[in-house]
């Protein structure tokens, strides 16, 4: 403890002799007024507590007090029990206010280090990877780690710690370094997965049963990539589906899912290996993403698209992206070439639609005409029109005709931004049909027929017809709105 | 779906958009409309058929469209059909709606 006679005085104390946890203030001093004094403290370090002491505590000295950053007062005459209680609760104020700045520090420097370990995968970018990444928290869970395996194979894996605190930036870290230790012992991905299960469920979890704390778990999407067999083996735990998109657009979701790491033991994954084809992509992203698809109403492919194009032409994130009540990952990856940037139709929409659920094809259609206006947003109104009806002829033709009960549609449609060519793909598990089901002139004689096809073949640019009509790729111009040539979108 | 009549015209609006998901409702109503006395027996020579609160009608929705149409072709009446989408005059155009009724884009 220390005194000064006067306000310059204590001035010079404070700045030479400091840091102080409380400095009691009289509002009456020689040169500068306690006022004054507190303003100046409180400007130098905030932390620090000032207790005002006076005789004379109008309520505008108290308010001029507070102003300037006060934290208690003390009337004249006080006794030295009054004095020793507000010291003491200065003084732990301004301890409370030191650490929690210290652990801001140490937050961000978890930050730094999380986001260093992610530029060393984001370096890959110049390969055919674009990666994504708006973290919610400084410091969170989400991570991906790309390692060669060899000369011709490499790892890439997606994860997202269950929570967004330093706990989650704890595990994560301590999970990267456990992959990439793995991967140059050269272990296979069932090896790693499996060790995680293990190290989360015997050592971490089994800990926290014991502590009563809540227990972790790692959501995983897995992929394998061999470039010179053109293999995949995708393992997902937790995290949704990856897609693979072939060069005409035509995409599949990844994998079997299993639950997320640190669950349950045994066997934690299912993996599945697939072949692809030269032109082929891979998108996947993190539950934050499904997340925010679901608050806007969108298919979460076209949330990716919007994010992935705003990355390649250095746009800003997004508006909406701010919402997100999650943090998001989204992972492009070229397979084909990886030195080459991903070109040609990406993925807009992918869905099954149960025949049973018919009805909801109102709904369904809604979420088509967000998904497209999120990822087009200039689109004509008069091309979104085109598509949407023949999106949902298609897939009303697809349930009626081409399902028995309890089975399945699938529709999906991708877009080519620098073509500006959209294809939507239809199909149902039907053997097709024996003959044209339309007219060419349906209202010649105001016939009742079926013009759903009539009108997909009216409204498109390109239809072609696959398995006798049970697969439709019906391809569109898409006009912008300000380019829109009167009339139709032919 | 209303209806009225109004000198020698039948007027029937839809305030809705004409799709496979509400077109039975709209049947049923045409129906009730095809057996209404006043419907039979008064001598409408035009049917106007208001879809300006219309934006879109799938290959149902244009059955239906049909249907009334074939009330007009009935009895040798004219047709009109009203709407202030452009996207529903390109629809009915290409699909020759316009060949059975007058067209008319507000």
């Amino acid at each position: 403890m220390t005194t000064a006679s006067n306000g310059t005085s204590a001035q010079l104390v404070f700045t030479t002799q400091g840091p102080f946890d409380c400095v009691t203030v009289d509002y009456l001093m020689p040169d500068l007024d306690g006022i004054e004094l507190i303003r100046w403290i409180t400007n130098c370090n905030a932390a620090a507590s000032t207790v005002l002491v006076t005789a004379r505590g109008d309520k505008k000295v108290v308010e001029q007090a507070w102003s300037a950053g006060a934290c208690r007062f003390l009337d004249k005459p006080t006794t030295a029990a009054d004095l020793v209680r507000v010291v003491e609760h200065a003084v732990k104020r301004c301890r409370r206010i030191r650490n929690q700045a210290r652990l801001e520090g140490d937050v961000r420097a978890i930050a730094s280090s999380h986001q260093t370990m992610l530029q060393s995968s984001r370096g890959r970018e110049k390969e055919g990877v674009r990666i994504v990444h708006y973290p919610l928290h400084q410091a969170g869970g989400d991570f991906l780690v790309m390692c060669p395996a060899s000369e011709t194979e490499m790892l890439l894996l997606a994860a997202d710690v269950s929570g967004h605190d330093l706990n989650a930036a704890f595990l994560s870290a301590y999970f990267q370094g456990l992959i990439r230790g793995m991967l140059r012992r050269g272990a296979k991905l069932e090896e790693i997965l499996e060790f995680f299960n293990h190290v989360l469920l015997e050592e971490w979890n089994g800990q926290n049963e014991k502590t009563h704390t809540v227990p972790a778990s790692i959501a995983v999407t897995a992929l394998w990539i061999d470039s010179r067999l053109r293999n995949l083996i995708v393992a997902v735990n937790g995290n949704p589906l990856p897609i693979l998109t072939n060069a005409d657009g035509f995409s599949i979701g990844l994998s079997s899912p299993s639950c997320p790491l640190g669950w349950f033991p045994g066997p934690a994954t299912r993996r599945a290996s697939y072949r692809w084809q030269p032109g082929s992509s891979i998108r996947l992203w993190t539950d934050g993403l499904d997340d925010l698809a679901k608050r806007l109403g969108v298919d979460p492919l076209s949330i990716c698209f919007v994010l992935q194009s705003a990355l390649a032409n250095g746009k800003p994130r997004p508006a909406w992206a701010e919402s997100a009540n999650d943090d998001i990952m989204a992972v492009a990856i070229n397979l084909v070439n990886p030195m080459e940037p991903l070109v040609g139709l990406r993925p807009l929409l992918l869905a099954k639609f149960a025949k049973e659920e018919q009805q909801d094809i109102d709904t369904w259609q809604e979420l088509w005409r967000r998904s497209l206006k999120l990822a087009i947003p200039d689109i004509s109104d008069e091309g979104l029109f085109d598509i949407l009806l023949v999106a949902r002829e298609a897939i009303l033709n697809a349930l009626e005709r081409g399902c028995k009960a309890e089975q399945s549609a699938h529709l999906q449609a991708a877009y080519d931004p620098d073509a500006r060519s959209l294809r939507l793909i239809v199909n149902d598990p039907g053997s097709g049909y024996e003959k044209p089901l339309y007219v060419a002139r349906p209202a010649e004689n105001l016939g009742t027929v079926h013009r759903g096809l009539q009108l997909i073949d009216a409204l498109a640019r390109q239809v072609q017809i696959i398995r006798h009509g049970a697969e439709m790729w019906i391809d569109f111009d898409v006009n912008l709105a300000d380019t829109n040539p009167e009339g139709s979108s032919r | 779906m209303e209806h009225r009549i109004q000198h020698d015209v039948l007027y029937v609006a839809i305030r809705q958009d004409v799709l496979s998901t509400g077109v039975r409702d709209l049947f049923d109503k045409l129906h009730a409309l095809q057996k209404d006395p006043q419907v039979q027996q008064s001598s409408w020579r035009t049917l106007e058929l208001d879809l300006t609160g219309t934006k879109m009608i799938d290959a149902m929705g244009l059955n239906f469209i049909v249907q009334i149409l074939k009330l007009a072709k009935e009895r040798d009446a004219k047709a009109k059909i009203l709407i202030q989408d452009k996207n529903l005059d390109r629809l009915l155009r290409f699909t020759r709606m316009n060949e059975h009724a007058e067209v008319v884009c507000a």
